[in-house]
């Protein structure tokens, strides 16, 4: 069994961030993998361990400065990772989701795999929705969403989580992609010996002109006009002191309300 | 222009009422576009829902009968063959698990622009949409070309109606059930425990902010003495540490308590679309930038392991 994982690295905010209209510049950030691939990379060495002959092979769409990140996927038991990247993308202010979709689809049909793994959403982009699209463009199955995901044969069974605590339960004919979201499993760390390993594993880097001979086809499809911070037009009251005052006023706010007691 | 199409959301028989939203969103794009917003529903049993969907402001409802409930295997074809018969200048839909399942690739099956979970649609000769990244901390305005599909944010738009008298109109499509890739075969709810976080008055509620477990104990504590059923964000629930029905938010219970007291959750848009209907939303947060505070009627800038302490002392 041949299993892809599509992976990102994110860059998480301080509580400030430097911006201009068209550019976030990412100082004060802290970098690492994206917390539902967390997920998805635990969950495809779990598969790769449960059906003899697998592999599990890593993409990610990053600069080089991603590597770090991508070598800890490889120290948990990735067996291969591949990075691609290219002059055509680094002008870019993001990457939508259909242009990342284009591009891991384009890797992926030539990898001939029997299961895809991404994560519901990246936690910097927000679009939730590259693994469908990729799903799409590269004529697979999907479900999205999956907390449990059961591989038989040719037919996976999933949960997938709606809202209001409702699940469905469903099954999917392979080859597939499956969206996975958190909680599904327990991620595990990587050891010792698996960062050493990691060290040693193949980290394949790919540019666009390798996937394609005609670039326009990773041209962006929107375009943006600015960044900007969110405007709150909530009337929050602070409440202000040290630790013992800030106490004292929630337990009146409390108190006024009838709650704990007297 | 031709006419803005609207997708309408339901399942097991019943409208997601975020639907009114999104119709209200299409009815106020398509004044701006001087076209005419349309609307479809697509499954079986849909006289009663094209009924909740007929507000004013709707000109054409078109159905389109499906023989079983959701799966992506029968809106997407559904959807592409209105689409090429209408030639809609643009497809909204909700951002919500099952909008986000099918939207997507029926912007890539037409191979037309795809913007997600948008919570601001404007128009100057292009579509404008505002998006938020970077955990809420940042927006994006993007624009695109039409035909574009959109996925809104539940939420975002009101949904307050009334009554309209759109035509009804049968659309005809061979969804063929053999070719169904995707199979549902049930739906389960998850089973409530011995406590019920959608009827608790005040809730205290834990997030990522409280690093372990073993610091639940403080939560516990805190509760018991100020009377506060214990709730969570998603991440404590993920680790193990609470069950799944002490989850507020999208995907895990909406509830709607006298007080609401949020401590160490950054207040992601799926964790606020449970607690909109708290009467007083109180957050502790460290970070003065936490997009909780732009919920909170009241917010404390400060660490929790200093102010539940002393929370406790205030009751003691
Ligand atoms: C489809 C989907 C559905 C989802 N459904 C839900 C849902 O139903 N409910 C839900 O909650 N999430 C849901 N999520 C997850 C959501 O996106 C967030 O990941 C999650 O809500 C974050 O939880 P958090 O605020 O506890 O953690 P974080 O975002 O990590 O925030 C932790 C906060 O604690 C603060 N903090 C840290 N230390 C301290 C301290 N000592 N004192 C005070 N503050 C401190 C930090 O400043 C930070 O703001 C869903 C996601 C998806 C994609
Ligand atoms: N730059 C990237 N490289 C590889 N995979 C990605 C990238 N961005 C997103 N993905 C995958 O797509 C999922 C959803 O991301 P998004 O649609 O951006 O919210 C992530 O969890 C990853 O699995």
């Amino acid at each position: 069994m041949r299993i892809l994982v599509a992976i990102t690295e994110v860059a998480t905010p301080d509580d400030k961030i430097d911006f201009s209209d068209k550019s976030i510049t990412e100082t004060n950030f802290t970098y690492g993998l994206n917390e539902w691939d967390e997920y998805a990379i635990e969950e495809a060495i779990q598969i790769s361990e449960s059906s003899p002959e697998s592999d599990v092979i890593s993409i990610t769409i990053a600069p080089p400065s991603a590597e770090k990140t991508i070598r800890m996927a490889l120290a948990k038991g990735v067996t291969k990772a591949i990075r691609v990247w290219d002059p055509q993308l680094e002008s870019l202010p993001f990457l939508d989701s259909q242009l990342k979709a284009k591009i891991l689809s384009k890797v992926a049909s030539t990898l001939s795999p029997d299961v895809i793994l991404t994560g519901v959403q990246s936690s910097n982009d927000c679009w939730g929705s590259t693994g469908v699209i990729l799903a799409a463009e590269i004529g697979f199955n999907w479900a999205t969403l999956v907390t449990k995901l059961d591989i038989s044969g040719k037919v996976a069974s999933v949960r997938r989580e709606l809202e209001n605590g409702v699940d469905e339960i469903a099954e999917v004919n392979l080859p597939a992609v499956f969206t996975i979201q958190t909680g599904i499993n327990e991620p595990r760390y990587a050891s010792l010996r698996g960062i050493k390993q990691a060290q040693q594993k193949e980290l394949e880097v790919m540019s666009l002109g390798d996937l394609s001979s005609n670039l326009d086809e990773f041209k962006p499809k929107t375009n943006l006009i600015e960044f900007s911070l969110p405007i709150s037009n909530n009337s929050i009251q602070y409440i202000e002191g040290t630790p013992s005052e800030q106490a004292t006023q929630i337990a009146t706010i409390l108190k006024d309300h009838g709650f704990g007691g007297s | 222009m031709s006419p803005v199409l609207l997708i309408a959301e339901h399942r097991q028989g019943f409208l997601n009422p975020d639907t009114l939203g999104l119709l209200n969103a299409g009815i106020e794009l398509a004044t701006i576009l001087e076209t005419e917003a349309h609307v479809v529903i697509i499954g079986k049993n849909l006289d009663a829902l094209a009924q909740d969907i007929n507000i004013d402001g709707i000109h054409k409802i078109h159905l389109i009968s499906a023989p079983s409930e959701y799966t992506h295997d029968v809106y997407i074809p559904a959807i592409s063959s209105l689409f090429n018969k209408l030639k809609p200048s643009l497809i909204l839909s909700l951002h919500t698990s099952t909008g986000s399942d099918y939207s997507p690739a029926i912007a890539s099956i037409l191979d037309i622009p795809f913007l997600p979970d948008v919570i601001e649609i404007n128009y100057t000769n292009q579509i404008e949409i505002i998006h938020e990244m970077y955990s809420s901390k940042i927006q994006a305005k993007i624009a695109s070309q039409m035909p574009a599909v959109i996925t809104i944010r539940p939420g975002a738009w009101p949904t307050t109606t009334s009554p309209g008298n759109a035509t009804l109109e049968n659309f005809d499509v061979d969804i063929s059930e053999g070719l169904l890739n995707f199979k549902v075969k049930d739906y389960e709810k998850t089973p409530i425990g011995d406590v019920d976080i959608s009827t608790s008055d005040l809730l205290l509620s834990v997030g990522r902010g409280i690093e372990e477990e073993a610091n639940l104990e403080l939560i516990f504590s805190t509760a018991e003495i100020i009377g506060a059923a214990v709730s969570s964000s998603r991440p404590i629930v993920d680790a193990g540490w609470l069950p799944k029905d002490r989850q507020v938010g999208q995907s895990g219970t909406k509830i709607s308590p006298s007080i609401y007291l949020a401590v160490g959750i950054s207040g992601s848009v799926q964790h606020i679309a449970g607690i909109k209907n708290s009467k007083v939303i109180i957050s502790i947060n460290k970070d003065p930038k936490a997009p909780i505070f732009d919920v909170s009627d009241y917010g404390v800038v400060g660490d929790l392991f200093e102010i539940l302490p002393a929370l406790i002392e205030e009751f003691r």
